[in-house]
């Protein structure tokens, strides 16, 4: 299986960005995901529509502009607390699980 | 902005990416993190901490209203994360396992605010260096 490439996307790049990969990486992590299964980048929202990408995860304000452009076989995450690893492995989990079944 | 850390235009980026693009720095129920890009005049990485009395409406309407703001500077993609990362375990320990922020907006000084967070981080993770400069 090729790596799940997921896209963490806020603002500016430096900031809910970084939250949210960081709490992307601990949620596979402690779920026991292998580190090569998945790949995590950030991007700012202007330059975050691209083809590769199989999960997008972000926050309910730029979820509305993922939805407009986003090509069909892409996944959307919406968290509200990019803080809380609990709600990350529960939004995020599923979705990965259904990715990975569709790739392998 | 008054230790030198960034140039007062650095405020009005904060304002302009906020208005720009909406209230998505309210990043956790009750936690705003207003920032900028780089190049909006940081100077060196920094972090500015504040509790809200009276909480404020940023407009969010999942997290609002916010009590907590970390704002913070960026000097490009990476010196910030480690500091960053710290927050998010400290924070991530009283959403995931304290239920939640009330304590630290408990606190009364400013020391104490600190301790209460330095308190949640794994002690591995400390630098005794960081806490020094952190108290100053």
């Amino acid at each position: 299986m090729s790596a799940i490439e997921i896209l963490a996307v806020c603002g500016h790049g430096v900031g809910s960005g970084v939250l949210a990969k960081m709490t992307i990486e601990r949620a596979l992590r402690k779920a026991g995901v292998p580190e090569s299964d998945y790949h995590v980048e950030i991007a700012d929202i202007g330059t975050a529509n691209r083809r590769e990408i199989d999960i997008y995860v972000t926050t309910s304000g730029f979820g509305a502009s993922i939805k407009e452009w986003k090509r069909e076989r892409q996944k959307l995450v919406l968290v509200k607390n990019l803080f809380s690893d609990k709600e990350m492995e529960k939004a995020l989990l599923p979705v990965f699980q259904e990715v990975a079944a569709s790739k392998s | 902005m008054d230790s030198g850390a960034v140039e007062d235009r650095y405020i009005e980026g904060m304002i302009r990416t906020a208005e720009e693009l909406g209230p998505y720095i309210v990043v956790a129920p009750g936690v705003a993190m207003p920032h900028s890009r780089p190049e909006d005049g940081v100077i060196r990485p920094c972090m500015a901490l504040m509790t809200l009395h009276e909480p404020i409406e940023f407009g969010n309407p999942e997290n609002d209203p916010v009590r907590l703001v970390f704002a913070f500077g960026a000097v490009d993609n990476e010196q910030h994360v480690g500091a960053l990362r710290q927050l998010a375990m400290i924070l991530g320990r009283f959403y995931d396992e304290l239920g939640g922020i009330d304590d630290l907006l408990k606190a009364v000084t400013p020391h104490e605010l600190l301790k209460t967070m330095l308190d949640a981080l794994p002690e591995a993770d400390v630098l005794p260096s960081q806490i020094q400069a952190e108290r100053r």
